[in-house]
């Protein structure tokens, strides 16, 4: 980024390589169709162009990149109102025999559907840093708040999904 | 349709024109400079502090000496550089722009028994002065810093806006050595609302939104 900063264009490049992918996997986590999630991509990548002289030598490009993603996809979604399908998000390490079987699927479907339940301030926190594999220190800059703030809010997801697999170990 | 959006996208940003990090550092100290020029001339142009000489000078060096480390700080909060290109948070900004007016009229208030006695005109002079400096300077941050908020212009514009408002409010403090809450209100407070509410004017200048075609079709 500090090369493109400076002018380097075809530095770009690389910095689309390694960002494009990380973008991708966290707008489709967030149900974006594919074509909304590339338009989302480009959208981004022209907005950090755009800003790129402002970009000083060691801030962190992560953040920033999906910050403004996310900007883009909140902007996106309350202008179109477009319903969103939910993909099935449940995926839980095959266990030997029937019984455990059914336990997995028990305990997949409720964590699903906490995850769903979760205030969406604790749900944002919790996928930038679970799903994505954001920092804490990241996902603060991303969510403009602070480390302890998000420590929180991921701690009591936490809290959250493991009330809910209670009952079944 | 990976490789097709890659290829469009490098075309489009061979074609998007946008500074480099030098270019923008030559046009902010250019842009910040013309302001400082402009504030300190038109100040001196009005009297400077020989207007303000009814006042005892303690009061008004006081007064000035206060309001810029409120200026400072306000800019410190606004302007400081961060862990990423994101700048300050939504909330710091809120907070910043909407202390700021709060803050001038506590610390002008504080030394209301320091002010000059006799009649105390409405504040258009003073809110003229305050207006004139503001704008200059807010006008100088937004070009400065033009294109490049990608997340939250509006607040940033309205953050600036009152960070100018701070500065003039320097100027016109250390200019007018009256008080009188209606006057003060009106020809020191208000001004830095109104450089508020300018600066969310200047968000679409603030804000980096390239004007590209992104469409795929073609």
């Amino acid at each position: 980024m500090d090369r493109y900063a400076m002018g380097d264009l075809a530095a770009f490049e690389v910095l689309y390589d390694g960002l494009a992918p990380r973008l991708r996997a966290m707008l489709r986590r967030r149900h974006c169709d594919a074509a909304l999630t590339e338009d989302l991509i480009q959208q981004t990548f022209l907005r950090m162009h755009a800003a790129r002289g402002h970009y000083c030598r060691g801030q962190e490009v992560v953040p920033w990149a999906f910050a403004i993603a996310r900007r883009l996809m909140i902007d996106a979604w309350r202008r179109s109102r477009r319903e969103h399908g939910r993909p099935e998000r449940t995926t839980v390490a095959t266990l030997s025999g029937p019984e455990e079987d059914l336990i997995a699927d028990e305990i997949a479907r409720r964590l699903a559907r906490t995850i769903d339940e979760l205030p969406p301030l604790h749900r944002e926190a919790f996928d930038l840093v679970k799903m994505d594999g954001l920092t804490i220190e990241e996902t603060a800059q991303v969510l403009g708040t602070t480390v302890n703030a998000i420590k929180l809010r991921i701690h009591r997801a936490y809290q959250s999904l493991r009330s809910a697999t209670e009952g079944l170990k | 349709m990976n490789s097709l959006t890659r290829e469009q996208l490098m075309a489009a940003v061979a074609e998007t024109r946008s500074p480099t990090r030098r270019q923008v550092q030559t046009r902010r100290r250019l842009s910040l400079l013309a302001a400082v020029v402009w504030m300190c001339g038109v100040f001196v142009s009005v009297g400077a502090f020989a207007h303000s000489a009814a006042r005892p000078t303690f009061a008004t060096a006081a007064i000035t000496l206060g309001l810029c480390v409120l200026a400072v700080t306000s800019t410190a909060a606004v302007l400081r550089r961060s862990a990423t290109p994101i700048g300050p948070s939504h909330l710091t900004l809120a907070i910043t722009t909407a202390l700021i007016p709060f803050a001038v009229l506590g610390w002008l208030s504080f030394w209301q028994p320091a002010a000059a006695h006799g009649d105390v005109p409405a504040g258009w002079r003073c809110s003229g002065l305050t207006l004139v400096l503001g704008l200059a300077l807010l006008a100088a941050l937004a070009f400065a810093n033009r294109a490049s908020d990608a997340i939250h212009p509006r607040s940033l514009g309205a953050a600036y806006g009152a960070v100018a408002g701070a500065w003039a409010a320097v100027f016109a403090a250390g200019w007018c050595p009256l008080f009188d809450l209606p006057h003060t209100l009106f020809g020191h407070v208000i001004p830095i609302a109104m450089l508020a509410a300018v600066g969310v004017v200047f968000a679409r200048l603030l804000a980096a939104n390239p004007r590209v075609s992104t469409d795929r079709s073609g």
